[in-house]
């Protein structure tokens, strides 16, 4: 089975519709879930698929090779991004690093072990307690656990340093906890 | 490495998720639009190649002609400068135009300029060689 990065240059080089819709098929999953968690919107989403799609092929000349994976989610997050700026909402993120740019250590204060989760939620739970979520920290834990990027690669696409990445992630998922008990 | 409360969030967002018809239309539409801007047929393709050739083959052939011509002009250039420093004129212009002989083959055309550059011997030496020099 070719890579992605072979799909992606048969479709830049010869313009082989297969290989780009391979490719679209094989990444949308995880694209749209990292969508809808950071638009909070079905419709939304998919409209930002589209755009995200529409940009990569527009620009497949700046694809310079490595992890297509982390650059359709870079695309993707810049889209989700420019969807929300239009939405007008509050795209500040909560400072959670001190004056010395240290990461401030949340500690786990979830009373709710991790298994209790598995059957209790339900995708749209998920999705409201991502809403709750603060933009910074969404964003991160998205990029993670949907886009798989590394804790560097999240750090340099947000412009952010890697130990507010680190403490966004962990903050992300204590609330995540804590919103998930109290829904349940 | 995903744990098991990421690994559990991530399949709950990705329940059920799938792209719209729509959506795939319209990437699929881009794609096609793009491809054809992007990616010429290969007849195209040929012809262009074709006449980057034929430009590129014309560019060479004019530099190695026009090379040659630089040579011929700064080697009349040198005689005429010569010429116009001696007092034997007609010697002059014979070694001059011997110097054109392995270039220009048409002795016929070399000897009528020969005979004209004679009838000139009472002209200034400078105007005899300003004169064949300009014939190149």
């Amino acid at each position: 089975m070719p890579n992605d990065s072979h799909l992606f240059e048969n479709y830049v080089r010869r313009g082989d519709l297969e290989s780009l819709s391979a490719l679209v098929s094989r990444h949308s999953v995880w694209m749209l879930a990292l969508l809808r968690g950071m638009l909070n919107s079905a419709s939304d989403a998919d409209d930002a698929f589209q755009d995200t799609w529409i940009r990569v092929i527009k620009s497949a000349d700046r694809y310079k090779g490595g992890n297509i994976r982390a650059y359709l989610a870079i695309v993707a997050r810049s889209v989700a991004v420019d969807f929300l700026r239009r939405r007008g909402r509050d795209m500040r993120f909560e400072p959670l690093v001190n004056e010395n740019d240290e990461a401030i250590e949340i500690p786990d204060s979830s009373p709710t072990p991790d298994d209790r989760f598995e059957s209790l939620a339900r995708s749209d739970d998920v999705m409201r307690a991502l809403a709750d979520l603060p933009e910074g920290p969404r964003q991160v834990f998205l990029m993670r656990i949907e886009a798989e990027l590394s804790f560097r690669e999240i750090a340099e696409t947000m412009d952010i340093p890697i130990g507010t990445a680190l403490t966004w992630m962990q903050s992300a998922k204590v609330k995540l906890k804590k919103i998930l008990g109290r829904l349940r | 490495m995903m744990d098991k409360f990421e690994a559990f969030i991530k399949n709950k967002l990705e329940e059920g998720v799938a792209p719209s018809l729509s959506s795939l239309s319209v990437i699929k539409l881009a794609a096609k639009e793009n491809s054809k801007t992007r990616c010429p047929s290969g007849r195209v393709r040929f012809l262009f190649a074709g006449l980057v050739a034929a430009v590129l083959s014309a560019i060479i052939a004019l530099t190695v002609l026009f090379q040659f011509k630089d040579v011929d002009s700064r080697e009349i250039a040198r005689a005429s400068k010569s010429i116009s420093h001696s007092d034997n004129v007609t010697i002059q212009i014979i070694e001059l135009l011997s110097v054109n002989d392995g270039e220009n083959q048409d002795f016929t055309h070399i000897s009528s300029d020969i005979d004209r550059l004679l009838s000139w011997q009472d002209a200034p030496y400078n105007e005899v060689a300003y004169e064949y020099s300009n014939q190149f």
